[in-house]
């Protein structure tokens, strides 16, 4: 019975990437904006957060569905640069938690006023539900299987940033509502087969990773 | 009596874990080191017609456990023998039990490693309960009941990791349950366990002086319970498990009378205290649970409940637990316990209180929990489906729909529970599929009051859009949360302060304007800050205090909106009014849950 067994020290648990990076869901033009001004805009990232959410809240509340192309153009543009930025600076650690919500809304508020100002509101629903999909499952990947989507995946999601672009071009070509009634379904059955297909690998991987369900309190 | 047995039909064939399982539990190491009142070993008092050790083999056989050790002192090894056979190992002291933990953790091949004492006495489904929880991967039993534990090792927990536990030399700062004695060991963690339990035999071997200080403030802490608990009068009520973690992680222990400094206790509670004083340098156990936690590795937490749980050091105590278990009916706790703990007002009160028994009826009749899962999204959209109609009629069939498709969403986690099939794609298609329920009724609801002619998709827009919102601020902060307690920085195991107990004695050191003592510097129970805590401090307090008013723990439930109560709104509404009232309810109730919660959040993240 020897007393001193040299063993190698405990298997590290993978890390995991940092949770406010993956529910942010950024696109590249985020990053790139974040890149190229984050280091120079002396505005805490919460400011900034609460400026570009609030900013899109305001203008859908004031201006409504009567905005015109171009106050529509420069909200967009607002929010491209306030969160764009905040995509590499993050308020201080025991904030985080309210990034990834301050995100979500001033996307979703977007999506829904632009389809707003062309009567589109229902398709403009029907891809906010699709993206609900993929941002809970950006959560849940992390938590049960310890996984990110493929790469291929978030590029054809392009990130909040693509999308409030997207939405903006397909309003001024005029083609809401059908062509985003188009893209919510493919943005959904895309994210929904890929999801369903990676459950089965990881079924079959048999794999131990991530954890079973949430703590207490938290979701439900 | 059969304590081993379930009523639960078809759960048998789980006892075996299947071939590869990478979370089973193939080994157990039973320390048996524990002396009995009037010498011989607490494991070998006599339990029935047998002894208790025995009928803790009979239940670990029972779990498909192969590889038993069973660690025995040299007195007692031909009387062990005969009761354990060749699996006996002897061990003369706790250095050397420690260092057969060691070694077993150290050998080649095998899955995961159970630790407990010999004496144990409680319910195999208490034993189950952890063993077979693949959710839990290293974890330990603990349990609540404060006044009745008084001698367990403490452990403090949080968010369903432990992050500080107690041995005979080392403390738990601000503990919240008891530590149960039995420690389950992931095949992946064993390496943290060959490295923390060899140093620790080296430690036990020959304790410190800090070491022994501590064993010696513990006696002193077990004299006070033991007092205190002579004159408390008669209230014993303190038996509740379940929920044990506290809510309030700043309340101090409950009051108790106080404790002259030389208590005097009667020859019956000398005798305990000499029992337990005998035994709990012994406890191989909770020291291994101190090295794993001190080398960080994430030990999870599986719960009592409301099972029946002793570790008797006397034969009289042997003989009041086969009393006492008898009045345990062990399907009932099971199907009580299937009920999450932490469930919102509607739920607990209006659907968990029936759901539970439709569970044991699923169960009985074979149903998986993804069945029920998959039964209940298709509730839901019969009932988004209804709402689309934009009929009174349809309004209605969808409350009724939505509630049925709630209460199956409550029986699958509860049917998991209670026939332990957890699976992480479960875990998956019950959250996924309530958010799907909820957001595909709020479509039926705008499609339906479009066709009453009042469109709301703006409203629906927004519900969704704040809905989400919550809930990634739920999500974001419980991970927040759990990075913080991964990063917690363990102590070493010579130290017997734990890292907050470290914090705190430094902060008291401060305080004083004297250099930090090189002892922990006389710990008080229960130290006073010697300066007022900063506001934001205090409010969290108070908020936290009045959780102690009866009610007001479910009132601030409901304020967060939680998905019970949001079901029942929407059913409510749209049945008795119509979408846009539904939505506006949301929306109000919603936005009011997120200032609660914000606020809550903003303090604490001010305070941190």
């Amino acid at each position: 019975m020897s007393a001193t067994t040299t063993v190698a020290p405990a298997e590290q648990r993978p890390q995991l990437p940092d949770n406010v990076a993956v529910y942010r869901d950024d696109g590249p033009l985020a990053q790139a904006i974040g890149r190229a001004l984050g280091p120079n805009v002396p505005v805490p990232a919460m400011a900034l957060l609460v400026l570009g959410a609030g900013a899109i809240l305001a203008l859908a509340a004031l201006a409504g569905s009567a905005a015109s192309l171009g106050l529509t153009a420069a909200g967009v543009a607002v929010l491209l640069l306030t969160f764009g930025i905040t995509s590499v600076r993050y308020p201080k650690a025991s904030f985080h938690w309210a990034v990834p919500s301050l995100v979500r809304v001033g996307e979703y508020a977007t999506l829904a006023w632009l389809a707003g100002t062309a009567d589109a509101l229902p398709a403009a629903f029907a891809l906010i539900a699709a993206l609900t999909f993929r941002h809970y499952d950006l959560v849940y990947r992390l938590r049960h299987r310890a996984e990110v989507p493929p790469r291929w995946l978030n590029l054809l999601a392009a990130g909040w940033d693509g999308r409030v672009i997207i939405a903006w071009l397909l309003l001024a070509l005029g083609a809401l509502p059908a062509a985003m009634y188009v893209w919510a379904g493919l943005l959904g059955a895309v994210s929904v087969a890929e999801t369903v297909a990676s459950w089965r690998r990881f079924e079959r991987s048999r794999a131990t990773a991530g954890e079973f369900d949430e703590l207490e309190g938290e979701g439900e | 009596m059969t304590d081993t047995g379930t009523a639960v039909g078809g759960r048998a064939p789980a006892a075996g874990a299947p071939a590869g399982d990478p979370t089973a539990t193939t080994t157990a190491i039973v320390v048996a080191g524990a002396p009995a009142a009037g010498g011989g070993a607490a494991a070998l008092l006599p339990w029935e017609r047998g002894t208790v050790l025995e009928r803790l083999l009979g239940q670990l056989d029972d779990l498909g456990i192969r590889t038993v050790c069973v660690l025995v002192r040299p007195a007692h090894e031909a009387a062990v023998r005969a009761v354990a056979g060749d699996r006996v190992r002897v061990s003369p002291d706790t250095a050397a039990d420690l260092r057969a933990i060691a070694e077993a953790a150290a050998a080649p091949g095998g899955g995961g490693i159970v630790i407990l004492p010999g004496e144990i006495v409680t319910h195999r489904e208490a034993l189950a309960g952890l063993l077979k929880d693949p959710r839990v991967v290293t974890g330990t039993l603990l349990g609540g009941g404060w006044r009745a534990r008084q001698f367990a090792f403490r452990v403090r927990s949080k968010r369903g990791r432990v992050i500080s536990a107690a041995s005979p030399y080392h403390t738990a700062h601000r503990p919240t349950s008891a530590f149960l004695g039995v420690l389950k060991v992931a095949a992946a963690d064993r390496p943290a366990l060959v490295t923390s339990a060899a140093r620790l035999a080296e430690l036990t071997a020959d304790p410190s002086a800090e070491w022994r200080d501590e064993l010696e403030r513990k006696t002193e802490m077990w004299r006070g319970a033991l007092w205190r608990a002579a004159h408390r009068g008669g209230e014993e009520a303190d038996e509740g498990d379940g929920e044990d973690e506290p809510i309030d992680e700043f309340a101090d222990d409950p009051e108790e009378p106080e404790t002259p400094a030389d208590p005097v206790l009667s020859a019956e509670d000398d005798a305990l205290l000499r029992e337990k004083l005998a035994a709990a340098p012994e406890d191989a156990t909770a020291l291994a649970l101190v090295g794993l936690v001190r080398s960080g590795t994430h030990v999870g937490v599986n719960r009592l409940r409301r099972l029946f749980w002793a570790r008797p050091l006397s034969a009289a105590a042997v003989a009041r637990a086969e009393v006492d278990i008898l009045d345990y009916d062990e399907d009932k706790v099971l199907l009580d316990s299937a009920v999450k703990a932490s469930d919102g007002f509607f739920t607990t009160f209006f659907v968990s209180t029936y759901s539970r028994y439709i569970a044991r009826w699923a169960a009985r009749r074979g149903f998986t929990p993804n069945q029920v899962t998959t039964f209940s999204v298709l509730i839901g959209f019969l009932a988004a489906a209804a709402f689309a109609t934009g009929e009174r009629w349809g309004l209605v069939a969808g409350a009724i729909l939505l509630q049925a498709a709630f209460t199956t969403d409550c029986v699958d986690g509860q049917l998991a529970r209670y026939t332990r099939t957890f699976s992480k794609l479960g875990a998956w298609l019950d959250s996924i599929f309530d958010r799907t329920k909820e957001y595909a009724c709020f479509a039926g609801l705008a499609i339906g009051a479009s066709r009453m002619g009042d469109p709301v998709w703006t409203l629906a827009c927004a519900a969704i859009t704040l809905q989400t919102a919550r809930h990634f601020s739920d999500f974001s902060f419980g991970a927040g949360q759990s990075r913080m307690i991964g990063d917690i920085e363990q102590p070493p195991l010579e130290r017997s302060l734990d890292a907050a107990g470290l914090a705190a004695a430094e902060r008291r050191a401060r305080a004083q304007q004297e250099p930090p003592a090189e002892q922990p510097a006389e710990p008080p129970p229960r130290p006073e800050p010697a300066q007022p805590d900063p506001l934001p401090r205090r409010v969290l307090r108070a908020w936290h205090t009045i959780d102690r008013l009866p009610g007001v723990r479910w009132v601030k439930k409901m304020a967060a909106f939680p998905i019970g109560e949001r079901f029942a709104a929407i059913s409510i509404s749209a049945a008795l009014f119509d979408p846009r009232v539904t939505f506006v309810v949301l929306l109000s109730w919603g936005g009011f849950a997120v200032l609660y919660t914000l606020s809550g959040r903003v303090l604490r993240s001010i305070v941190r």
